[in-house]
């Protein structure tokens, strides 16, 4: 009998995290396998962001370990797990207003060596957000929220990541261009095959993108499941994600 | 013909324009320059790590003491003298950088703990300096760097010597590398990003250490530059940069701490504030020419009462005044 062993692309197992020295993440244990489309939920403060901070190297970590394509990133600069194609895209400050919207693609494709690549995956996002075409030369921090979102998304994608983990991309963002930023992702996960794990604090939003959901209340693990378990579970969206309630 | 119409216009000239101004203005161009390259690192510095490094003028003490030791052996030789003097004070700057700086950095220590780091450094570098120059049989707390000075060019009866044209085109080629360096290369970029929002440079992939080493290498290197110039312009003491302390600063908060244009017009600013603009005021006014040195503390004070985010213009604000004065509007602006 022949064992076909696959690893997962991220695993993140028992990790205690958090700023100084608190903890804000208490044990969590979690894992995203090629091509899921995860969504992480859960009420305001839950540590979200604290989780997915801690994953690319932005927090301490205090007990636990991170392991992203087998390698272990527990601890380890932001800037080497960037290097193993884990593209993340903050909630706030997540493009660099002082450069031109180009200079931000530009530095967004760091890692790629072959300038023959990081021009074709220029184009290729540029394909993806046309907008940003006509902004080239415009300083980011002068683009409309909408815009800047993009540019973000856009600045990620250049490294080729395997992995993009987006912090609530939405939260200031009008319905209308919030539905067209989620087309996109969607668009990303299907034609580009990045595996997507998305932050959201409207759950039933990211629910309806996603394969599989995490829900986080008070830095642990409430629940994991499919999109469908978890809107059916009334008690726990009566409890934890009140606006889900139908 | 044309030789008798020549010296009518400068009669001419002589009789409209006060004798002290064209020296006075030619003098203000070489030491805004001299201000231009003594800053333009400590600009770099405040954008990249965001330090005020105080330190930075010591820089300028060392390259001029690299300047008078290396001009024994190699008189005359700018090439040499600058390259030495670049190359000690990076390796300075480098230094200082992994002993005293990463390490306060790493432990997440705030700016003021920075700064008041960068001060001690200052007083360390300027002791080791004084003792070092006062040691031995023929001391250096006085010296002077073995390079000629003579007549490049008369203009209006005012001599101008190489030093004057030397500073001048040094800070044009510095100002003119550094903006390509900034704008042109990936590891500009790079270092443009790290000052606009280091975590995101990290999350982007950018080597920020290796960025910030180049940094304090170019900052450190250009110090040095400064302090070879300067030295040429006037004796090199133990502090010869301390006394040059406030006029940089004055040069990079005039330039909102931050921009390379700013640092050139605040250089030149400063330059013909301590030269031109008192002339003016004593011809005019009677102001003894003792003030000169307050100017550059006076404008700090009204630059930040007024304007605390610099002289230097803002390429978009700039952009979108044109548009309107055209007619065109604003492409784009605010937030969602």
């Amino acid at each position: 009998m022949r064992f076909k062993f696959r690893l997962p692309l991220l695993e993140v197992q028992s990790l205690i995290s958090g700023y100084g020295k608190m903890a804000i993440i208490q044990g969590v244990s979690l894992t995203i396998e090629p091509g899921d489309f995860v969504a992480l939920v859960g009420p305001n403060g839950s540590g979200k962001s604290t989780l997915i901070k801690s994953i690319v190297g932005l927090t301490n970590i205090f007990e636990g370990k991170v392991s992203f394509q087998g390698a272990d990133i527990t601890s380890k600069k932001p800037e080497y797990v960037a290097s193993l194609k884990l593209g993340y895209v903050p909630q706030i400050s997540n493009v660099f207003t002082d450069l031109t919207v180009r200079e931000n693609l530009e530095m967004g494709g760091t890692i790629i060596k072959n300038s023959s690549q990081r021009k074709k995956l220029m184009d290729q996002v540029v394909g993806l957000f046309p907008i940003l075409a006509s902004r080239e030369h415009q300083k980011a921090g002068y683009l409309s929220g909408g815009e800047r979102q993009m540019l973000a998304v856009g600045r990620a994608l250049m490294a080729e990541p395997k992995l993009l983990i987006l912090d609530e991309p939405a939260a200031a963002l009008a319905p209308k261009m919030a539905d067209q930023l989620f087309e996109k992702l969607s668009e990303i996960r299907t034609q580009l095959g990045v595996t997507i794990m998305l932050v959201e604090q409207n759950a039933r939003r990211a629910l309806s993108l996603s394969n599989r959901g995490i829900v986080l209340i008070q830095g642990k693990k409430a629940f994991e499941g499919t999109p469908e378990q978890i809107l059916k579970d009334t008690e726990l969206i009566r409890l934890f994600l009140g606006e889900l309630t139908v | 013909m044309v030789k008798s119409m020549t010296i009518q216009a400068m009669v001419v000239f002589d009789n409209l324009v006060p004798y002290w101004v064209v020296p006075s203005i030619i003098i203000s161009l070489a030491q805004g320059s001299i201000y231009v390259v003594a800053s333009i690192g400590l600009t770099l510095t405040l954008a990249v790590v965001k330090l005020p490094n105080f330190a930075h003028a010591e820089f300028l003490t060392v390259g001029a003491y690299v300047g008078v030791i290396v001009s024994r052996f190699f008189p005359n030789n700018l090439l040499i003298i600058g390259s030495c003097a670049f190359l000690v004070c990076s390796v300075a700057a480098i230094a200082i950088h992994h002993i005293v700086y990463q390490p306060l950095m790493n432990r997440k220590v705030s700016i003021y703990f920075l700064v008041l780091a960068s001060f001690a450094v200052a007083q360390f570098i300027r002791y080791v300096v004084y003792a070092w120059a006062s040691s031995g049989s023929a001391t250096l707390l006085v010296a002077n760097q073995d390079i000629r000075i003579y007549t490049v060019i008369t203009v209006f009866q005012v001599e101008i010597s190489n030093i004057y044209v030397l500073a001048i085109i040094l800070a044009i080629a510095v100002s003119v590398l550094l903006a390509i360096f900034l704008n042109l290369t990936h590891l500009g970029k790079s270092m443009r990003a790290i000052a606009n929002n280091a975590d995101l440079a990290r999350i982007s992939g950018i080597n920020v250490s290796f960025a910030v080493n180049i940094m304090w290498i170019i900052a450190g290197g250009l110090g040095g530059l400064g302090g070879v110039v300067l030295g040429t312009y006037t004796s090199v003491t133990p502090v010869l940069g301390f006394d040059a302390l406030l006029d940089i600063f004055a040069v990079v908060i005039i330039a909102g701490l931050t921009s390379f244009v700013g640092t050139i017009i605040g250089g030149y600013i400063v330059g013909f504030s301590t030269n031109t603009i008192i002339e003016a005021l004593n011809y005019y006014f009677g102001v003894p020419f003792g003030y000169a040195p307050l100017l550059p503390f006076a404008m700090i004070v009204v630059v930040l009462m007024v304007r605390p985010t610099g002289l230097a213009p803002n390429s978009q604000t700039g952009i979108a005044w044109l548009r309107r004065a055209f007619g065109k509007g604003v492409s784009s602006g605010g937030t969602n």
